[in-house]
């Protein structure tokens, strides 16, 4: 089935730009909507998938534009500025880089760890963090910097780890 | 510096968490345009973010829920009567084996290979470290052995380990290099634009005379001093030569070094044979880091004989006092010297 099989894949595609997961959901799902619409009329030749990529990027460059959230050079630092090849699921390595990110989460101090589940995982923004918890703004920006940092050190070692496995995989 | 990196962290974390103003953004595309070590850092949270968020959407999105969030939004389009039915879209197609096709296979291999050694040395290039004397001198061992003495006040910034082919270092200041023997990794100095190249040998930078100019002076062993645009324009030193280095016009001057006090910064030895009062004012500016002022130009043609081992400024001053009759003014980090001139 054509959705659930690319749904996931789009939604992290479309994160990628909007940085809101719930922006992200939505833009994917208008661009099925779209598809749908246009069934009549679209070349059945060409792929779908590189389809639904073309609407969803543009979505996406709408939604950061229309929010003031758009630049052309992050997004070129991030190889956003392209369409990006969709890539599909790596099962191999997504259990241990499940395992790894959970680790590295629980290795973060207690508020720390609670802020960045909330931002990242519940998809709360600061504010409503802030308002939660009872805290200021700038104490969830320090906590989810501090977050971030820990997770970067602890995911580097994991991705050398992790290329040396797929040097090996490949060189059989 | 330190302030910066975690102005910058901050923005960069609310970038990614999609919290980011108008004013921030710009600020940081300025940023990170400024310098491709800040792209760089940023390259790594990007790419530490990216993992997590991949995992998070594999893992938050329950496809039965969203199915049906889908349909609904289906059934509410107008136009539509029929029953949603799986959509006769042709996404699998038939593998096509024709050469093209491998040929894709390899291409794709060939770019995961490539961005998968681009990735690792991202991640394991050493880190830089930077050493800062601050009131006193200190005494520091490299990766490869060497041994630096950093005059209080300069700073040594040097990688964690030598792995490119040259072992190199960024000097601030002053400071005197005993450095290990290796001849198929040459050490290099260097400030600003300008490269002191030694293969093992001793001697002495100083970055910090007044306009920008360096000098070098060679103990023992053989150095090659040039700038980093035209290094076939060096100047090779033997023991006892000193270089300077003119920054404005990019020009190295080499002469016999006629300063015994070169290194009384790190010796606390000092020798003067009939010196000038000026010179010896200098030497000591150098040495004790405070500034010293000779306020009538006759004092300066005074000389002084004398020689000091291991003395605090005061002494050395208390010596020059009695021996020319000299008046001595302390003023916080200021001295100043006053007298009736000698003859």
């Amino acid at each position: 089935m054509l959705f659930k099989s690319h749904f996931a894949g789009l939604c992290f595609f479309a994160q990628k730009y909007v940085k809101d997961f719930e922006a992200a959901k939505e833009i994917v799902q208008d661009a099925f909507l779209s598809l749908w619409e246009k069934r009549e009329t679209i070349d059945m030749d060409r792929p779908v998938k590189s389809y639904l990529t073309m609407i969803i990027h543009n979505k996406c460059t709408n939604y950061l534009r229309d929010n003031r959230k758009f630049d052309q050079n992050i997004l070129h630092i991030e190889n956003l500025t392209d369409v990006p090849e969709y890539e599909g699921a790596d099962s191999m390595v997504e259990e241990e880089l499940k395992n790894k990110i959970d680790t590295a989460i629980e290795e973060l101090p207690e508020k720390c760890k609670q802020i960045f589940v909330m931002n990242r995982y519940e998809n709360l923004k600061y504010q409503e963090i802030a308002d939660k918890l009872q805290i200021s703004v700038k104490t969830v920006e320090t906590q989810m910097s501090k977050a971030l940092q820990h997770m970067r050190i602890r995911l580097s070692e994991y991705l050398t780890v992790f290329l040396v496995m797929v040097l090996w995989f490949l060189n059989r | 510096m330190n302030d910066n990196a975690t102005y910058y962290t901050d923005l960069i974390t609310r970038y990614f968490a999609g919290e980011i103003g108008e004013d921030e953004l710009r600020q940081l595309s300025d940023w990170l345009a400024a310098s491709p070590e800040n792209e760089k850092f940023f390259k790594q949270y990007h790419k530490t973010w990216l993992l997590i968020e991949k995992q998070k959407v594999n893992s938050a999105i329950d496809i039965e829920k969203d199915w049906n969030a889908f349909q609904s939004k289906l059934n509410a389009l107008p136009e539509t009567g029929k029953a949603p039915k799986v959509i006769s879209l042709n996404t699998n197609q038939p593998k096509i084996r024709t050469p093209f096709f491998t040929l894709q296979r390899v291409a794709a291999v060939a770019i995961i290979l490539v961005s998968t050694f681009l990735l690792y040395f991202y991640f394991s290039k050493p880190s830089e470290i930077v050493v800062t004397a601050q009131a006193d001198n200190i005494e520091h061992v490299l990766p490869d052995g060497s041994v630096v003495s950093l005059h209080a006040g300069s700073q040594l910034t040097y990688p964690e380990e030598f792995t490119s082919k040259t072992r190199n270092v960024k000097l601030k200041g002053e400071a005197y290099f005993k450095v290990t023997h290796d001849p198929e990794k040459p050490f290099i100095v260097a400030s600003g634009d300008a490269r002191v190249e030694v293969l093992g040998t001793e001697f002495n930078v100083n970055t910090s005379s007044a306009e920008g100019n360096m000098e070098v002076v060679l103990t023992t062993g053989k150095v090659s001093v040039y700038y980093k645009e035209k290094p076939s324009e060096n100047v090779l030193l033997l023991p006892g030569e000193k270089a300077e280095l003119i920054a404005s016009q990019k020009f190295i001057r080499k002469q016999t070094n006629s300063d015994p006090n070169y290194m009384a910064w790190k010796t606390r030895v000092l020798v003067f044979d009939d010196e000038t009062l000026d010179q010896v004012v200098k030497t000591l500016q150098n040495v004790y880091r405070k500034s010293i002022i000779l306020t009538n130009d006759q004092l300066s043609e005074c000389r002084v004989t004398a020689s000091f081992n291991d003395q605090s400024l005061e002494s050395v001053l208390e010596v020059l006092k009695q021996t020319l009759e000299l008046q001595v003014q302390k003023d916080g980090e200021n001295i100043t010297i006053s007298g009736n001139g000698c003859n």
